[in-house]
């Protein structure tokens, strides 16, 4: 009789489990097909391939991970990119700035948007929708400006190095990668900032009733947000070699997906910023079936928004 | 089935996961009878409750119903045979209007066709509002009326579908005695007409005022029904709580000491006019005022919440000028909100996080939280002043009202506050837990920190007090000793009307 409640508990346990990691479990289900069928698949180059492809994605996650759990979202984080990574190459190219030096002012160009986004939507108190909306116009149309549409080309080595670049083998994107998801991380999970963020996703009003500088913590997230977001664009560029208008411009609703897909809710308050590596993986592979299976690029969307659908599905299932 | 029975529940059970919520519970309920059912939180009275709405199924168990045996397939399929329930959190649909959530569930009734008739549904309104005395404008947003208003108009939504069986969950929680009665003339309405009414309500002295029978609950079972009229407050308390407790209110052993807070003409335009009053470390300061008077408004500015227009604070005889709410916290200014779940609980966290939320930093190094540190102090709290939790990590939205309460107190209490505003702090809370706060209030005076007590619970306010400040419409109406007070002398400092003798 023991016997039989001992095996219903741990059954009960183990489906726990797996409601509670329900996007992780899809996703070894999605691997182990795609192991089993795309014999191709399982070369370490092959998988180093994949995992560069969807590595800049998980960067911008990592960052829009922050504004989401804050109870918010950035719509900017594509154009921020874009314009980011054309700071860095008009640097190098034009004024012959250091590599270093030029990717730190494209990072605080990131940043600096981030500030514009925060401030509009923590002072001026307008919805994060509207306002990253607009701001996401506002720096597409700086840009167009000041390049006229043009590119800025032949870039070289050593900048290059970045986005093409191997050490141990391994490329230099997933190391960016693996850095900015476990600094992420542990912000978010281990720090004061990161508890603060937390509660004003969970509660707003409560929080600022427990002296909690509001206004303050969100501006934080969204400058942290256009950070990564240009870190993310100047590493396609590098991996380019070209900075071109509307790059990375298409990355904003993407990165949304992949956190959210990763657990990270949209109501703000609850997600694991790691996750969103699962969710971006998630993406990244689909994507990669599809394509080694020669399925038109078209439906690329039509995946991914299939796939968002079932993880908000499966998460709003649960919590109702 | 006994034909002067509106409703009789026979052998329910009910169990969450392990935890078993009711026993065998078995409970009738005569026609044009006021049965309260009493328990302490956790007792399984809003179970209960829920069970005989329909919005959770029994695992066993009858529900006989006017004569009929009822297995309801929805909340609405419960309403539509006779029995409402009005709940003591607001359900209403904040930015509509009075009128259209009064008739949310029957547009269709009090309109022709497809079209919603503003005119008749607001007329209708009014027609109920009146025949009930609740002085509420139908065309209002329920957005923009006080908590009190809201309530009524929960009841007056429940009266308009003209239930056999009103089932009223802690009504009277936002409610001070003025509005109470109002609740009270509209139960009598009820039961003058052969309806019946379920009461469940932590204020005894409620149940004794409004109820022909008293059921009490406790640990999931039915200990006794009593006629009221046989019974008295020790009783039922005891059957509550299962022991005996002596003195629900001890009177403050303050005599004197320092002037830790001294607040002089303080005016804040639409709120509260010239506010001065005087507090001392080791004292109960009771604040006593009808809902909307303004006394929160008054603790919350103190806070660093509101921005005064004028008017000076002197904290330990200097002056202070309070910029916000981390500035009070430093100082060791705390209040704690009475709306528990807006303002004082972080719902995605659990205990240990609601409790250092205020102070993290003092639990860190460098900007790293140590979950170690919190974890000692937590437990100690919970230890301390007893929260019912098989451990820290537990969500805190899966305690009980009385334990969140708990939670929040001991937030403030790791906070070393020199000055303690609580606004309404025992209500929604069972006599057990409520005399286990008002103990831990004592303690913290004894200590040396002067307290603020705002509440609309007059026993408790005279119970505890040392002083007494009243507000009325915005304004300090008269500060009293707490010696041979009575509720009629402070109701009449509190009472917007021109008396000319009470």
């Amino acid at each position: 009789m023991t016997e039989k409640a001992n095996l219903k508990q741990k059954n009960i346990k183990f489906l726990g489990f797996l409601s509670n990691n329900s996007t992780l479990v899809i996703f070894i289900v999605i691997l182990l097909i795609a192991l089993i069928a795309l014999p191709k698949f399982r070369t370490v180059d092959n998988i180093l391939t994949v995992i560069r492809q969807f590595s800049l994605i998980t960067i911008v996650a990592a960052g829009q991970a922050v504004v989401l759990i804050s109870g918010g979202f950035d719509l900017s984080v594509g154009p921020i990119a874009t314009l980011a990574s054309f700071v860095t190459a008009y640097l190098i190219m034009f004024q012959h700035m250091s590599v270093p030096l030029a990717c730190i002012i494209g990072v605080l160009t990131g940043a600096a948007c981030g500030v514009i986004n925060g401030l509009l939507i923590s002072r001026v108190k307008i919805n994060p929708l509207i306002a990253t909306l607009s701001t996401s116009l506002l720096f597409q149309g700086v840009l167009l400006v000041a390049t006229k549409g043009w590119p800025i080309s032949e870039l070289t080595m050593p900048f290059t190095f970045l986005g093409q670049g191997y050490f141990l083998k391994i490329p230099i994107p997933i190391y960016f990668m693996a850095f900015a998801v476990i600094v992420v991380s542990i912000l978010m999970s281990k720090t004061i900032y990161g508890r603060y963020v937390y509660a004003i996703g969970g509660n707003e009003r409560t929080s600022s009733f427990v002296g909690i500088n509001v206004a303050n913590i969100k501006l934080v997230s969204y400058v942290i947000c256009g950070s990564l977001a240009a870190v993310a664009g100047i590493i396609l560029t590098s991996r380019l070699g070209t900075a071109q208008i509307g790059s990375a411009d298409t990355w904003s609703l993407p990165s949304i997906a992949a956190a959210v897909i990763g657990g990270i809710s949209l109501a703000g308050g609850k997600g694991k910023v790691f996750n969103v590596v699962v969710g971006a993986a998630l993406l990244g592979i689909i994507g990669n079936i599809l394509v080694s299976f020669r399925v038109s690029s078209y439906w690329q969307s039509l995946a991914t928004g299939f796939i968002l659908l079932i993880a908000v599905s499966i998460d709003s299932l649960k919590k109702n | 089935m006994n034909q002067n029975n509106i409703l009789e529940i026979k052998n329910l059970y009910k169990t969450f996961g392990v935890v078993r919520a009711l026993k065998d519970v078995s409970i009738e309920v005569r026609k044009g009878e006021v049965h309260a059912i009493v328990g302490e939180n956790g007792a399984g009275k809003s179970t209960l409750m829920n069970i005989i709405v329909r919005v959770i199924k029994q695992d066993t168990g009858k529900i006989v119903f006017d004569g009929q045996e009822v297995d309801y397939a929805t909340p609405f399929n419960a309403i539509i045979n006779g029995t409402s329930i009005v709940y003591q959190e607001i359900n209403l649909i904040p930015f509509l209007t009075v009128a259209e959530n009064i008739f949310i569930s029957n547009l269709q009734k009090v309109s022709n066709k497809k079209f919603i008739n503003t005119k008749k549904i607001l007329q209708e309104s009014r027609a109920i509002l009146k025949s009930l005395d609740f002085d509420i404008d139908p065309k209002k947003l329920v957005a923009d009326l006080s908590i009190a208003q809201k309530q009524f108009v929960q009841i007056a939504r429940a009266y308009s579908s003209n239930p056999k069986l009103l089932l009223l969950d802690e009504p009277t929680a936002y409610l001070t005695d003025v509005e109470t009665q109002k609740i009270f003339n509209v139960i009598q309405k009820i039961r003058e007409n052969n309806g019946s009414v379920i009461y469940i309500s932590h204020k005894i002295d409620e149940i004794f005022k409004i109820s022909d029978r008293v059921t009490v609950l406790r640990d999931g079972q039915v200990i006794k029904t009593l006629n009221t009229k046989d019974t008295v407050q020790n009783e039922i308390i005891s059957l509550m709580v299962g022991r005996d407790l002596e003195n629900l209110y001890m009177k403050s052993t303050f005599t004197s000491g320092k002037k830790i807070l001294e607040v002089k003409n303080l005016t804040k335009k639409g709120m509260f006019e010239d506010i001065s009053f005087d507090l001392y470390a080791g004292e109960i300061l009771g604040f006593y005022g009808l809902v909307g008077s303004g006394r929160s408004e008054i603790a919350k500015t103190i806070y660093g919440l509101i921005k005064e227009d004028s008017g000076s604070i002197y904290f330990e005889n200097k002056s202070a000028k309070i910029k916000n709410v981390k500035d009070a916290i430093k100082r060791g200014i705390i209040y704690l909100s009475e709306d528990r779940r807006n303002e004082s609980i972080l719902p995605n966290m659990n205990i240990r996080e609601n409790i250092t939320i205020s102070n993290v930093g003092n639990y860190s190094k460098a900007g790293f939280v140590s979950r170690l540190k919190e974890a000692k102090t937590s437990n100690a709290m919970v230890k301390n002043i007893r929260i019912k939790t098989p451990s820290i990590e537990n969500n805190i939205m899966n305690l009980s009202g009385g334990n969140q309460q708990k939670v929040v107190i001991a937030r403030s209490i790791t906070l070393n506050p020199k000055v303690l505003f609580l606004d309404e702090p025992t209500h929604g809370i069972d006599v057990g837990a409520k005399a286990e706060v008002h103990a831990l209030i004592k303690e913290l005076t004894d200590r040396g920190i002067g307290v603020v007590l705002v509440s609309s619970d007059l026993p408790e306010i005279l119970g505890i007090s040392t002083r007494i400040v009243v507000i009325r419409l915005g304004m300090v109406s008269k500060i009293f000793e707490n010696k041979d007070l009575t509720e009629e002398v402070i109701l009449k400092a509190a009472s917007h009307l021109k008396m000319v003798d009470f």
